[in-house]
């Protein structure tokens, strides 16, 4: 007893800040466990006990959202990974020059790539969407990739610091053993930034599976509709029962929460370098 | 970041000269052209990147100025000068929309100050499981925000979650549309993600937090400061920097963001319950294809941000004199 008393007046106020956080942690949790158990009722159980657990659990909702969702799960996952790596390949590549050379106009050139991280997306909506529609390739994966292969400043930015805080020996040795630009590209910077590179591919992914506006202009056909425009378009159109509607949702978010923890640290990493885009 | 942008463009180059290994010679001893031709394959090697950045950034921000003066669909553009800008002006549904955008900004800013800032307080405080804490906070984050909004506006509906509570706990009066109801649709939509702490805010601050060097909290322990009164005099004060950033960050998003009502309501009830300046702008697109119309709303919105970016920027620059 008198152990106890001890133990609790030197923890006191660890166990008021962990139950502070558990109640916060409480009220942040519960939109998405009350998803996760909607997306398993029937439409009776949805209206007779819409929160807690009702039982049997009607897994066949999801079987019914697996059909509608599966194609915009995979646009996703092309449209992400095309766009991710090719982004992130420019990137890279773009920042090693402006790190670690000197030539003509480097400072301007840069800072022309450093605004465009000042321009948000949204007020080019516009004249992009005109772009797109010009070209034929609204409707197309096409419509995606490309205007997200232009997000490159971010990483830019990210990497080209990085590099520039690279001693200098490294590069000095494969210049003498004679490296050409692309083989000290190759065989030096890229490994050594593999890990900021992740930590940037994973914060484009996200960006991308996040978008809604942008697809909802020019990818609202079946045939490029991605995860997040098709959820909406299944719950307002196709008008199927709530749960299956909600097991979209749970589909629609899956592949997210994967990624998260198969690359946790990498994943936080790369949201906290990305906040500054916003 | 603030490091490449802060340093002025000279000091670089002092740098560079002696850090960049492919500078052979002086630079001065041959003439520009000369360099440029030298270095050839590093332009190459940029060209990608500015082929996207110019189709898509500087391309359709021109455009997007110069199609603002004028009447624009897919197939035709006619010059119309200010007449754009004037219909945006005139029409009675942008003053509804920027007043719902002004009480959005605001409310944001001041949920952005407060929740996730304690919350990252509070995890940096823990001593055992930070990390697990951590994780629990951030996973809300990776899902996407459509699902958060799709949920919440199950939620709100008649037969949604709230309501089910409220005759649960026996008060059915207080029961309503909430989205539906002009009274508290676009409460609604700002409500939506309570308590806040989950998001990239979150990062920031405990990221902040967790650069303060612990023998200055140490020293102030031993001299019997307690807990909140370490927030406010040694905290806060350290971690400002990264709260007038993100302020700016959160007035820069809500101005131009509008995935919420349109989703949730788009912008009903009525003509302009939820209304927002950039939903405006994608309706000009979606159900008018008035590209001209939309470019002018887009051009308003632009040089609003630019706006407020400098005065942020300006205040923070003297802010670090200070």
């Amino acid at each position: 007893m008198h152990q106890r008393r001890h133990w609790l007046h030197r923890h006191g106020d660890q166990v008021v800040l962990h139950g502070a956080l558990a109640l916060l942690a409480f009220l942040t949790f519960v939109p998405l466990v009350t998803l996760l158990s909607l997306s398993v009722k029937d439409i009776y159980q949805l209206n007779v006990a819409p929160m807690g657990l009702t039982f049997p659990m009607r897994f066949e909702n999801y079987a019914l959202a697996w059909k509608f969702m599966r194609d915009p799960i995979l646009h996703n996952v092309i449209v992400a990974s095309v766009a991710t790596c090719a982004s992130l390949a420019m990137a890279t590549l773009s920042a090693f020059v402006f790190a670690r050379f000197r030539f003509p106009g480097r400072d301007g050139l840069f800072y022309a790539i450093l605004i465009l991280l000042f321009i948000p997306n949204t007020v080019l909506l516009v004249p992009t969407y005109q772009l797109i529609i010009s070209q034929n390739l609204h409707n197309t994966l096409w419509a995606l990739i490309l205007p997200y292969c232009a997000q490159q400043a971010l990483a830019i930015v990210v990497l080209r610091t990085f590099l520039q805080e690279l001693p200098e020996e490294m590069f000095d040795a494969a210049t003498v053993d004679g490296a050409s630009v692309l083989q000290q590209f190759r065989h030096i910077a890229v490994p050594l930034s593999l890990p900021v590179i992740g930590a940037m591919a994973i914060f484009q992914v996200w960006l991308i599976w996040n978008d809604y506006a942008w697809p909802s202009l020019v990818a609202n056909a079946p045939q490029a509709r991605t995860a997040t425009l098709a959820l909406i378009i299944f719950n307002d159109f196709a008008l199927p029962e709530p749960g299956a509607g909600m097991a979209a949702g749970v589909l629609a978010a899956l592949p997210m929460i994967l990624l998260f923890f198969i690359t946790m640290r990498t994943f936080i990493a790369g949201l906290t370098a990305g906040a500054v885009k916003g | 970041m603030s490091r490449s942008t802060g340093t002025p463009a000279a000091a670089l180059d002092d740098k560079a000269v002696s850090r960049y290994t492919l500078s052979h010679s002086s630079p001065r001893a041959e003439s520009t052209l000369r360099a440029m031709r030298r270095n050839a394959l590093l332009y190459v090697l940029l060209l990608p990147t500015f082929l996207f950045a110019i189709a898509f950034y500087y391309y359709p921000l021109l455009s997007g100025i110069y199609h603002s003066f004028t009447y624009w669909d897919i197939k035709r553009t006619v010059w119309v000068g200010l007449s754009n800008y004037e219909r945006f002006f005139r029409e009675p549904a942008t003053l509804a929309a920027w007043r719902n955008m002004a009480i959005i900004v605001g409310a944001e800013v001041v949920i952005t100050m407060t929740l996730p800032l304690l919350g990252a307080a509070l995890v940096s405080r823990i001593t055992h499981w930070q990390y697990g804490w951590r994780v629990a906070f951030v996973l809300p984050i990776v899902v996407p925000a459509t699902v958060v909004v799709f949920v919440w506006r199950w939620f709100y509906g008649i037969d949604g979650g709230f309501n089910y509570l409220l005759r649960l706990i026996g008060q059915p009066d207080l029961t309503r549309a909430w989205l539906g109801d002009p009274a508290t649709a676009l409460w609604s939509i700002i409500f939506v993600g309570f308590p806040w702490v989950a998001g990239i805010n979150f990062l920031i601050y405990l990221a902040a937090l967790q650069a303060i060097p612990t023998e200055i909290n140490d020293a102030a322990k031993v001299d019997g400061c307690g807990s909140l009164r370490r927030f406010f005099r040694i905290e806060l004060p350290l971690i400002r920097p990264q709260l007038l950033l993100l302020v700016t960050l959160t007035i820069i998003y809500y101005l131009r963001s509008f995935d919420a009502p349109l989703i949730m309501t788009n912008g009903g009830p009525g003509t302009t319950g939820t209304l927002v300046p950039g939903l405006q702008m994608y309706r000009a697109i979606r159900n008018e294809l008035d590209l001209g119309y939309g470019s002018a709303i887009g051009t308003v919105l632009f040089s609003t941000l630019v706006i407020i970016s400098l005065v942020s920027f300006t205040l923070r620059r003297s802010q670090e004199r200070a």
